[in-house]
């Protein structure tokens, strides 16, 4: 045989849209090219000469599934530039609204995305006769964390309340409240579909790719920290340039990302390989119960991760709402004086790290800005997997084929919109 | 009662009015009860062509290839809805349109790579409703589908953000000396950002007949500066003829 091309000209059940190629001389494969078919939208070009209080509003617009991610990240590394230290109130408020962005997220991929892969049906929507219970119990959860995240942010996709230094209006007892019982509610549904995904089969498939997660304290990471890997290699996000280096690939409008150099592997997997011991209590007898054996190199297993994290920051809500329920709201005045400065900061969105950088001259406009997503983190190991799990499915009929392929590509959950924020690359 | 086909496709755009349609919860439900969703590729592994009755046409046009589906999808639209200020101005991705090469700025060295300018839908094709908003508001969503089930034809409402901002009970922020662009935005969404204490932004784009030329005086009044005041009208509609013509 010779040289010939496999395409898939569309996947579905992804957050926008890709193609996949795969060229083969022989029977060898010769290259995987994830062609990423969204538009730039050159975020990083028209951040440039807005003022410092406009990054977050702007850059929410990266992604309409991780827009709180983007909010709270953007909102950090300006005031990283700015010297600002908000205070632990707002640092709790802004967890609570990054735990319902995970969880609106997650449950998002998991219900929407990759369930009806596992329970042979074409889409959810499919699922609405058959599988009653399911079906309710996702627009449940998907509700009810977005109802959260209106409660604290003022609007359920892109919150406006977050801004540099705390919040526009903080949120009543009353409203605290109502987001306490919110999480309570979410508790059971959390568990079902953890429990769910524990009894799907996935394919024995392991990579080598680097996992990296922020480590803070004893806590399971959210908010900042600093980056480590599975074998215990730390650094610090003001150094994230010095590690991580973005590549064009002449294909795809999406930057590909490499830790030194090697295809890495961020998100709920490697937050939980790195951070499982300070996963709540409940999560952790879940996890237990679940018999997966970590630190897990399976991609595969990334869903079932997203499931076990859906327990923990459900719990980790209701931790940290009823702290607030107790010490009250102080009334804050937030007065900002823009001055010349660069800032860097490091999160965790619902796949994985986060960065923003910006640098700011004394007007208060931004000048230069550096973001890199965590789906430009893991395309490269997306790549590299498909060229090495691909050959066990060459004896399969193209349909079922094309949904092993899908199956895997999903699992990372690429959210596409967001890596494409950099540039086009057209090649005839 | 046939069912009515519907549409979901993407364009240049965050996806997030899509999530607005997702957290709809139950009323998912009732809208299947009167429609099957028969193309919607983010969350369907099998999609299938037209004829559409209705087609929810998420984001802008910023490529050839996007302009050429564009066309091709209205042709087999019944109703076509532009879905979120993307569409319906060019919304965020549009302030690509204020560079000459936005790609230079982002990529150090020269490349092969041809800009387009974003556009909204319209520009292209015809468009029979407009949901506004970054993003859109998902009962205003749900409404039209149940009007256009019924027979109706839905309308937009033609009034500003500060109607339904007073109608919530909200004191108007400017007295605070907060600005903001309730007075000239289009209204259905509710004020949300207002009623946070968040000045409205602008997101539905400019209201036709909004008086620019006084919420101008009022921003300067609050001592905005030029440069401010012109950023805040080239956010998601700098496309839009009422916006572009800002006099500063």
């Amino acid at each position: 045989m010779s040289h010939h091309t496999f395409e898939i000209e569309n996947l579905t059940k992804l957050e926008a849209r890709a193609k996949l190629t795969v060229e083969f001389d022989g029977d060898e494969i010769d290259d995987v090219n994830l062609e990423v078919l969204e538009s730039s939208r050159y975020f990083e070009a028209f951040l440039t000469n807005r003022k410092y209080h406009e990054a977050a509003s702007i850059s929410q617009k990266i992604c309409g599934i991780c827009s709180v991610a983007h909010t709270i990240g953007s909102l950090k590394a300006v005031e990283n530039a700015f010297n600002i230290q908000p205070s632990e109130q707002t640092i709790d408020l802004r967890k609570l609204l990054l735990i319902a962005g995970h969880l609106h997220s997650h449950v998002v991929h998991l219900y929407f995305m990759a369930l009806p892969d596992y329970l042979g049906f074409e889409s959810i929507l499919e699922m609405s006769s058959k599988r009653h219970d399911d079906v309710h119990r996702a627009l449940r959860l998907e509700k009810i964390s977005t109802e959260i995240i209106r409660l604290i942010g003022g609007r359920p996709i892109h919150p406006v309340s977050a801004v540099i230094g705390g919040f526009t209006e903080v949120p009543s007892k009353v409203k605290l409240e109502t987001i306490l019982k919110k999480f309570k509610e979410m508790k059971e549904d959390a568990k079902k579909t953890a429990e769910m995904f524990m009894k799907f089969k996935t394919p024995n498939f392991e990579n080598d790719s680097v996992q990296c997660a922020l480590v803070k304290d004893k806590e399971y990471p959210l908010y900042d920290g600093k980056i480590v890997t599975l074998d215990g290699f730390e650094f610090e996000p003001k150094d994230y340039l010095e590690y991580i280096s973005e590549h064009v690939k002449y294909y795809s409008t999406a930057m590909h990302s490499r830790f030194k150099g090697k295809n890495m592997l961020v998100g709920a997997l490697a937050r939980l390989n790195i951070n499982y011991k300070y996963l709540s209590d409940d999560t952790k007898d879940l996890l237990i119960s679940s018999g997966i054996r970590l630190p897990c190199l399976s991609p595969f297993k990334n869903n079932l991760a997203q499931s076990i994290e859906l327990v923990h920051f459900v719990d980790k809500g209701i931790e940290i709402t009823k702290k607030l329920l107790k010490s009250g709201f102080k009334k804050e005045r937030i007065k900002i004086k823009p001055k010349k400065g660069e800032g860097v900061m490091a999160a965790e969105a619902p796949r994985g790290v986060l960065y923003h950088h910006y640098r700011i001259d004394k007007k208060g406009l931004i000048k230069y800005t550096n973001i890199i997503t965590p789906t430009s983190q893991n395309l490269e190991s997306i790549e590299k997997d498909i060229k090495e799990f691909l050959p066990r499915l060459l004896h399969l009929k193209r349909e079922k084929m094309v949904l092993e392929l899908e199956k895997l590509i999903r699992a990372y959950d690429p959210c596409i919109s967001c890596p494409t924020h950099f540039l086009e690359v057209k090649f005839v | 009662m046939k069912k009515l086909k519907i549409a979901f496709f993407g364009h240049t755009s965050c996806k997030g009015c899509f999530f607005e349609f997702l957290i709809l919860e139950k009323k998912i439900l009732d809208l299947l009860r009167v429609s099957d969703i028969v193309h919607f590729e983010m969350i369907k592994e099998h999609n299938k062509e037209g004829p559409f009755d209705i087609t929810f046409m998420d984001g802008a046009i910023s490529s050839p290839k996007e302009l050429e589906k564009l066309k091709e999808i209205r042709e087999q639209t019944k109703f076509l809805i532009a879905l979120g200020s993307c569409a319906c101005y060019g919304g965020i991705p549009s302030m690509a349109n204020l560079y000459k090469h936005p790609e230079k700025l982002v990529y150090p060295e020269p490349i092969d790579h041809k800009s387009i300018k974003v556009t909204p839908i319209d520009q292209h094709v015809k468009v029979d409703y407009y949901l506004r908003g970054c993003p859109i508001n998902k009962e205003e969503l749900f409404n039209v589908v149940k009007d256009l089930a019924k027979g109706k034809i839905p309308r937009e409402k033609d009034y500003c953000v500060c109607v339904e901002c007073r109608m919530r009970g909200n004191r108007c922020l400017f007295e605070d000396g907060i600005v903001c662009l309730g007075p000239v935005t289009y209204a259905g969404c509710n004020a949300p950002c207002p009623t946070v204490k968040a000045p409205c932004d602008g997101c539905r784009g400019p209201l036709p007949d909004g008086n620019i030329g006084e919420e101008i005086k009022l921003l300067k009044e609050h001592g905005v500066s030029k440069g401010d005041i012109k950023r805040m009208f080239r956010k998601y509609a700098l496309t839009d003829k009422k916006f572009k013509r800002v006099k500063i």
